[in-house]
């Protein structure tokens, strides 16, 4: 059946009722679901027509879809909005610049008493709308009492399968309780997507929540798509209550969550984050999420104060010689360590930007402290020593004073129970270091670290690093081999002069 | 190695899809504009080319997209597009732009591809845009054909739909793809699978055939075997690195529609300087006319890389030199051309060597790019490390290569695949060591990767242990690590990963082999239920076939289709044609379907969580 033909048969007011019985032909081609073509199709001849466009750059030769497709550029849009804007043909350009966003807040389903009504298209003043809607509306009124009246259904499987197949359908027919939901559970044996969503969207607009949810609770997989769809369309609010009347806390959590981090400026995502973490995250097999939020928040506050602290502050030498490339503001922790390593190196704990204050609020490990804090310093060409390095760590109030005390003392460089060398790969350290261009001194101490013998050994030789192939040569109380290396070595520097004084002294194998 | 298929050639699904284009381009009379979504115009392109769609009144195209389309005075615009919310706004957008423009009266279509859905239609509607298209339909392409064996449905998203989203669209999809190629090549006898989802498409096959009544195509069955490979059931393969020519390529510069965009500057050297292969990292400036880009075509009617495609790449070297070599060879030819016939001769040969040649310079180019990203930077350490896992060796523990991957900041991805994999072998990590990675990544990373990691968790692929892993019983009984195995002159399919088979193409194999009775035990510990179902023929067809069943007749088993539900590498692609070659042997030829080709980068960026901030 054509518009036309369409359009005559939904304009002939006098039709009976009876005629609807029809519908449940097979072969019968009305569009229930299309009536809201015929008022809309009404606003096409939006102005005159003016063909003379003369076509555009054509015939390129190539054979390849890609190729051929002409790309627009974003001007063409431009000019669009200002002229629509400026235009006072209503309705369309009201909806140009419309943000969708918006529009979906905005969208409500149809509740249960309007759903016959006519559509919520109010805001448009078009007389010719309004009497299509009048008419479709007295329509629906009378196909309602139709089905009341003789009771129409089709079995689920038939509706359910023509959704399957694309064919027209309708639901509304399904009035009872029961009916609705044999039409869900078919859908869900069947298992597509569409037609779940279709009749769980069904039963959702038809009976109240309370019952909703408790037909949803013994429905699991309908419960999954469902907030897919709702978070499709955005709808994280809805989709976070409806998973938490279910009893389903986990997931309402981890949604409360990702919908927090959606916020567009970092204040709002604070915001958002806390209330999230108040309400949704109490659940104990949340406990390692519940934790992860909860450093997120406190890291984003430090890093909100660090940026208001920074963002103008000329008094800090460091961030005068190195200027700030962005803000911290939403970085990852380490790379918040790594700044706060770069630019509050010195300062003392109560400064926001203190790393020691940082690693106490945060629970890290020694290994991702130690890598952070070589490479944030390196980055401003400073190059603590491993004992420096292991000072800075024992620096951990009264418990932490006594370790480096003791570590002092006994000269192991005990970090919390563990050395550098137990920490961190020395080889890498090495490397890294190197890169970003230590001296030869610190380089000698980091690389005397390294085991087995051979390797550090290696490392000296690549790095040029004299005074640590001497030490191993010296170690290794192999006489000839040094007397061939310092070859290798500027006479009169130290380095020279150490591996001299240390074939007098040193008791050699050779 | 066989070249093309043998008795099935999915050039015939392709026939079959444009026909149905064709179809619907018809039922629009007059100038068309069809306005692409970016993402469906690369595959198209594997069905019909500009030239085809001109002859059909197709006179301009533009993308979907924020801005206005440019004037042009045809009488349908066609919205060609996937059915995605974000594309109906965007057509919304178009379209509202055209209506206040003017211009002539234009009517508006809106074709989806490959299904109709109900989301889309909701949206239009509450743009109040429903009623400005003319007509919407759906365009069922759903095969994309590309090589002579080797099908995709390009659902790249298909896991993550069944896994996170509980989306079951795909699995009917996937169904009514295998009613299509049943359309053509007759119905399949034999049904195996294994998964879920395996389960799943059965019973929708059955459906939509009940749906046909009596209307089957009345076509003599040329696939015998249908295997359906749930990817659920091997979470492994994706992850491991795969070491084919082919795999290699895709890995590191993704292999789109059989075409793959190269670094420019190699190309133009070797184009210009006859001279051998190109030199790495020239020192003079760069000519300014070189493209930033070169775009190849990969496809098998090239007879070098029908050749070394699926070979390992270790293999590759010195099959290219061998080539170069003939190369040199054929041209000095020309020495011993005497008279003028022989001249003659040469000269009539010279375009094909040319050809030649010039596969030669690219592949030989390609392999050089391969060669500089193997060697930089994680490929290797990070190759060694996942073949122990594989192994089996130190997988319950906080492993300090993962962890340095971390500190280091390497790229996220492959942290992913590697503590993903360590987690699929090991059965589960140990709560205090998952706990640890992931605290580990988030302090590095960012804390809104938890998003991320939980999508990881729902699909399957990162989980706290709870009971014993089925992977050794596998690993042992399936041979799925091989210690000496051949890279130059495979013998077993193990060559692919350089001494891993893959775990889903083992199970073809010994579907083949002794059959799946002899597995049950490792089958019984895969995820999801094992499938093994027959279809009656239609009578007509019945008496034509030979006695009985068909994988039981031995000797010439035909041909089976195996559908990977999820996805597959290129890998296992290379591992099935393997298992093809040896044909002779009594085993059937293999074909295959997938949702998507994917590496273990794609696999893993389908599931993680983009933010939309």
């Amino acid at each position: 059946m054509n518009r036309a033909e369409n359009e005559a048969y939904w304009g002939s007011t006098d039709t009976a009722p009876s005629t609807l019985d029809t519908f449940f032909d097979e072969d019968s081609e009305v569009t229930w679901r299309g009536s809201s073509a015929f008022y809309s199709k009404d606003n096409v001849d939006g102005g005159v027509t003016s063909a003379s466009y003369s076509s555009n750059n054509n015939s390129s030769s190539s054979g390849s879809i890609v190729d051929n497709i002409t790309v627009t550029t974003a001007q063409d849009w431009a000019f669009v909005d200002v002229g629509g804007s400026g235009s006072s043909s209503s309705r369309s350009v009201t909806g140009v610049g419309k943000a969708i966003g918006e529009k979906l807040d905005s969208w409500k389903p149809p509740s249960v008493s309007i759903k016959w009504n006519s559509s919520q298209d109010q805001s448009i003043p078009c007389v010719q709308c309004a009497a299509k809607d009048n008419e479709i509306s007295s329509l629906k009124k009378r196909l309602e009492s139709s089905f009341s009246r003789y009771n129409v259904t089709l079995p689920p499987e038939d509706t359910v399968n023509r959704i399957l197949l694309g064919q027209k359908y309708f639901l509304e027919c399904y009035r009872r309780h029961e009916d609705k939901l044999a039409l869900l559970d078919t859908a869900l044996a069947i298992m597509d997507g569409s037609a779940i969503l279709e009749t769980t969207l069904h039963l959702k607009n038809t009976v109240k929540k309370s019952l909703f949810i408790k037909e949803m609770q013994a429905r699991p997989h309908a419960t999954v798509l469902y907030v897919s769809y709702l978070k499709k369309r955005h709808n994280y609010p809805e989709a976070i209550d409806f998973l938490s009347s279910l009893g389903k806390t986990e997931d309402a959590a981890i949604l409360s969550y990702e919908l927090a981090l959606t916020g567009k400026t970092p204040e709002v995502r604070l915001k958002n984050m806390k209330k999230a973490l108040e309400t949704n995250f109490s659940q104990p097999s949340l406990a390692f999420e519940a934790k992860m939020v909860e450093d997120n928040i406190k890291l984003l506050t430090r890093q909100l104060a660090i940026d208001e602290a920074d963002h103008k502050d000329q008094s800090n030498p460091m961030l005068v010689k190195y200027p700030r490339a962005a803000n911290v503001a939403g970085m990852p922790l380490l790379t918040t360590l790594f700044y706060c390593c770069m630019y509050h190196w010195e300062v003392g704990e109560g400064h926001v930007g203190s790393p020691v204050a940082l690693r106490k609020a945060h629970n890290l490990t020694p290994r991702q402290l130690l890598w952070t804090v070589v490479r944030g310093r390196a980055r401003v060409h400073h190059f603590p020593l491993p004992t420096e390095l292991e000072a800075w760590l024992g620096n951990k109030g009264l418990l932490g004073a006594l370790g480096s005390l003791t570590s002092a003392l006994g000269g192991s460089g005990k970090v919390g129970g563990s050395t550098i060398k137990s920490t961190l790969p020395v080889d890498q350290l090495v490397h890294s270091l190197a890169a970003s261009g230590a001296p030869a001194n610190v380089l000698a101490v980091y690389i005397g670290l390294v085991d087995p013998v051979d390797m550090r050994l290696k490392l000296a030789v690549n790095y040029k690093c004299h005074q640590a192939v001497v030490d191993v040569y010296v170690a290794q109380k192999d006489r000839h081999a040094l007397e061939k290396y310092m070859k290798e070595i500027p006479e009169g520097s130290p380095e020279y002069l150490k591996a001299e004084s240390a074939l007098k002294t040193v008791r050699w194998k050779n | 190695m066989r070249m093309t298929g043998g008795k099935v050639d999915f050039a015939l699904i392709k026939e079959a899809t444009r026909l149905d284009l064709i179809k619907l381009l018809d039922s629009v009379p007059g100038t068309k504009a069809i306005v692409w979504d970016e993402k469906l115009a690369g595959p198209f392109s594997l069905v019909a080319d500009y030239s085809f769609l001109r002859a059909h009144d197709v006179s301009k195209m533009f993308y979907i997209s924020n801005n206005k389309l440019p004037p042009s005075t045809v009488a349908h615009i066609i919205f060609l597009s996937r059915p995605h919310t974000q594309l109906m706004d965007l057509i919304n957008k178009q379209i509202r732009m055209e209506e206040v423009s003017g211009g002539s009266k234009k009517e508006f279509h809106l074709w989806l591809v490959p299904r109709l859905s109900l989301l889309c239609e909701q949206r239009l509607e509450e743009h109040k845009i429903h009623g400005s298209l003319s007509s919407i339909k759906e365009l069922s392409l759903l095969l994309y054909r590309m090589e002579s064996d080797l099908v995709s449905m390009e659902l790249p998203l298909c896991y993550r739909d069944l896994k996170l989203d509980k989306d079951p669209t795909s699995l009917f999809l996937v169904a009514q793809a295998l009613m299509t190629i049943q359309g053509v090549f007759g119905l399949i006898p034999s049904i195996f699978g294994k998964g879920p989802a395996a389960t799943h498409v059965y019973d929708l096959m059955v459906r939509l055939r009940r749906e046909m009544g009596g209307n089957e195509p009345q076509v003599t069955p040329q696939i015998e075997q249908l295997i359906l490979i749930d990817r659920s059931v091997d979470l492994i393969t994706p992850l491991a690195t795969q070491l084919t020519y082919e795999g290699l390529i895709h890995q590191f510069f993704s292999i789109n529609n059989c075409t793959v965009k190269l670094p420019g500057e190699k190309f133009a050297q070797a184009g210009t300087s006859n001279s051998s292969p190109a030199k790495s990292s020239s020192e003079f400036p760069e000519d300014p006319i070189i493209p930033e880009t070169k775009t190849i075509h990969l496809s098998a009617s090239e007879a070098l890389y029908a050749e070394i495609r699926d070979c390992n790449f270790s293999a590759v070297g010195p099959r290219l030199s061998r080539h170069a070599k003939s190369v040199v060879a054929q041209y000095e030819e020309r020495h011993a051309a005497k008279t003028v016939g022989e001249l003659k001769q040469f000269v009539s040969r010279m375009p094909q060597m040319e050809q030649y040649k010039q596969s030669v310079t690219t592949h030989t180019t390609i392999a050089e790019l391969l060669q500089e990203q193997i060697a930089s930077g994680l490929f290797r350490p990070a190759l060694q490390m996942e073949q122990e896992f594989l192994k089996g060796i130190d997988t319950d523990k906080v492993n300090p290569f993962i962890e340095d991957c971390i500190a280091q900041k390497e790229p996220l991805n492959t942290v992913l695949r590697l503590m993903c994999l360590q987690c699929a072998v090991n059965g589960g990590l140990k709560p205090r060591v998952l706990d640890h990675y992931r605290r580990d990544i988030l302090h590095t990373y960012g804390f809104h990767h938890v998003l991320t990691l939980e999508n990881l968790c729902n699909a399957g692929l990162l989980y706290p242990q709870q009971q014993r892993s089925p992977y050794p019983t596998a690993r042992k009984t399936l041979h799925l690590t091989v210690d000496d195995v051949s890279e130059h002159d495979p013998t077993d399919m193990a060559y692919v990963h350089s001494g891993y088979a893959p775990l889903s193409c083992r199970l073809v194999e010994y579907l083949g082999g002794p059959g799946w009775r002899a597995i049950t035990g490792v089958l019984s510990l895969l995820p999801g239920p094992t499938l093994t179902e027959t279809q009656q023929l239609p009578k007509a067809l019945r008496h034509r076939r030979g006695s009985g069943g068909s994988v039981s007749s031995g000797g010439e088993a035909g041909t089976a289709l195996v559908f990977f539900i999820g996805g597959c590498t290129y890998s296992e692609i290379a591992a099935l044609r393997f298992l093809s070659t040896r044909g002779e042997q009594g085993g059937p030829e293999y074909v295959i379907a997938t949702t998507k080709i994917i590496s273990g980068d794609t696999f893993l960026d389908s599931l993680s969580e983009q933010l939309e901030v």
